[in-house]
């Protein structure tokens, strides 16, 4: 359904390595049934909205009491917040959150090996194991915090007041959480494409596609795939247990995506691509000019897209899909005016006019920063408002 | 008055402690003001005065409960004077942090608590 972004390492080989953890992520799939008298593929959607913003069928908050005694809404949190989008669960301030993923609730929870990843965390599994949930021990832990054992959760988990059609809505949208495979992803690989504009040059091509296609090939095939193999079957017991209880590493393929033309048209040229041959993430890119585009395709489709290479990311505070190095020119506008506002005293402001008007003719302002400038054997190109050396 | 450090970005542990003060300032009814709620932010980077504004919204903060930042080094300081210093913002640990007027004893509550626990030790402060 959604992949989980958060923890990504920053260097390319963690978040490499991460989406190899997370390619079980999965698009859930319409059944025929009807839940609480709703066609299936509305309670997705509603049960999304609960799960992800807190919200109610009716469009009310959630409402649910954490540590016993402590209200909380949905305005204040969200089950994503904790256990992340994916349902992958995750740990914060010494408190796991287990995975809340359809087929990591519906099955048992027994071993270490049951929840993959840095999380993972042994005296968290206590005994008896926890066996599978059903549609009403999920229920009973929603809305009492009792697990199919009858123990107690954490008081950290909220519990939820829901009606028992709103406990139905939710608990069909887990039971299909990252519950098949994404697409670009399949049994034996998982599928990434690469973005390279028309107008860049062959030598910026090269340093962009070599490195991701040797890291591809050399790193994460025939080094990583081998080892984590040999990992695996360490620890996870070679023929112990059932079938496909040990995850899949998958072999890594890389498409190149070539953009032509002016970018108002690279949203068509990508769905185009994407149609014919889906893909479970963008990794780097290179294309001149704003990002924007690549950056509405990728959160239109739900397609994680990790480090592109622009100086032009699309800055959003609640957009989820795109990772970037950083926020380019942007983030150097916002240190050069935290760096100006530290060695500058603002001149008073005289005549009602700006902060920086006032100065007289033949004088020096900034002194400092002109020092600093001069220091450096550089011209400033400052702009005219006042701002002269 | 009660200190707490969290971040507006943080996902577990923050929102449950400030719901727990924004239940808290709702039991206290029209006492709230007798107790001064300070959240200073870990992530002075990220939690400028918009996202701040904006998270206490989220907990209907009032006239009562502060949410500060500062400058790196400051917050740095503070936290190693409250002995809550963590070198990354993830391993943070929920705490509260209770002064009384006139008192030169500061008591640390560690952990996820109950609204039931900051008010009993609330009013074991006032007995006093």
């Amino acid at each position: 359904m959604s992949f989980a972004c958060g923890g990504v390492g920053s260097f390319p080989g963690a978040a490499l390595l991460f989406l190899l953890l997370a390619c079980g992520v999965a698009q859930a799939g319409a059944a025929p049934e009807t839940v609480a008298g709703l066609p299936a593929a509305e309670a997705l959607r509603l049960g999304e909205a609960m799960y992800l913003k807190g919200v109610l069928p009716s469009g009310l908050p959630m409402k649910g009491v954490v540590q016993g005694d402590i209200e909380l809404s949905g305005t204040m949190t969200s089950c994503s917040s904790c256990h992340m989008r994916s349902g992958m669960g995750s740990m914060e301030g010494g408190i796991l959150t287990p995975p809340t993923s359809g087929p990591k609730l519906f099955a048992p929870l027994a071993r270490p090996q049951d929840i993959p990843g840095p999380m993972m965390n042994r005296t968290s599994f206590k005994n008896p194991p926890r066996p599978a949930y059903t549609d009403a021990s999920l229920a009973n832990a929603l809305l009492f915090g009792v697990d199919p054992t009858g123990r107690r959760l954490l008081e950290t988990m909220p519990r939820y007041l829901l009606s028992e059609d709103q406990t139905k809505i939710l608990v069909y949208y887990l039971k299909h959480l990252s519950a098949g495979l994404s697409p670009g992803v399949d049994g034996e690989q998982i599928r990434f494409a690469t973005i390279v504009g028309e107008k860049v040059s062959a030598d910026d091509r090269a340093a962009m596609l070599l490195p991701l296609q040797a890291y591809l090939k050399e790193e994460w095939n025939e080094r990583l795939l081998v080892l984590g193999s040999k990992w695996n079957a360490r620890w996870y017991g070679t023929g112990a247990g059932k079938p496909g209880d040990q995850p899949k590493l998958r072999k890594a393929v890389l498409d190149v995506w070539e953009l032509k033309g002016p970018a108002a048209t690279w949203g068509r040229q990508l769905a185009a691509l994407y149609r014919k041959q889906p893909v479970f993430a963008l990794l780097g890119g290179l294309a001149p000019g704003s990002w924007k585009e690549v950056h509405r395709f990728s959160e239109e489709n739900r397609i994680p897209a990790i480090f592109p290479t622009t100086e032009l990311p699309a800055v959003s505070e609640t957009d989820w899909y795109t990772i970037y190095f950083s926020k380019g020119v942007y983030q150097e506008g916002e240190t050069a005016a935290k760096y100006l506002s530290r060695v500058f005293e603002l001149p008073k402001e005289q005549n009602g006019g700006a902060g920086i008007s006032g100065q007289r003719d033949g004088a020096r302002p900034f002194p400092r920063l002109c020092r600093y400038l001069e220091a450096a054997g550089q011209g400033p190109a400052l702009p005219a408002a006042g701002l002269r050396r | 008055m009660i200190v707490n450090f969290i971040f507006s970005t943080c996902t577990t542990i923050c929102p449950v402690m400030s719901a727990s003060f924004s239940t808290l300032r709702g039991e206290l009814g029209a006492g709230a003001d007798r107790v001064q709620l300070i959240s200073i932010s870990i992530d002075p980077e990220n939690d400028r005065p918009e996202q701040m504004k904006q998270y206490l919204s989220r907990f209907k903060a009032g006239p009562g409960w502060e949410f500060l930042t500062g400058s790196r080094e400051d917050i740095g300081r503070v936290l190693k004077a409250f002995d809550a210093f963590v070198v990354d913002k993830m391993s943070h640990e929920p705490l509260y942090l209770f002064h009384a007027p006139d008192s030169d004893q500061w008591v640390r509550i560690k952990g996820m608590v109950r609204k039931s626990d900051l008010m009993k030790e609330l009013q074991r402060m006032e007995k006093k």
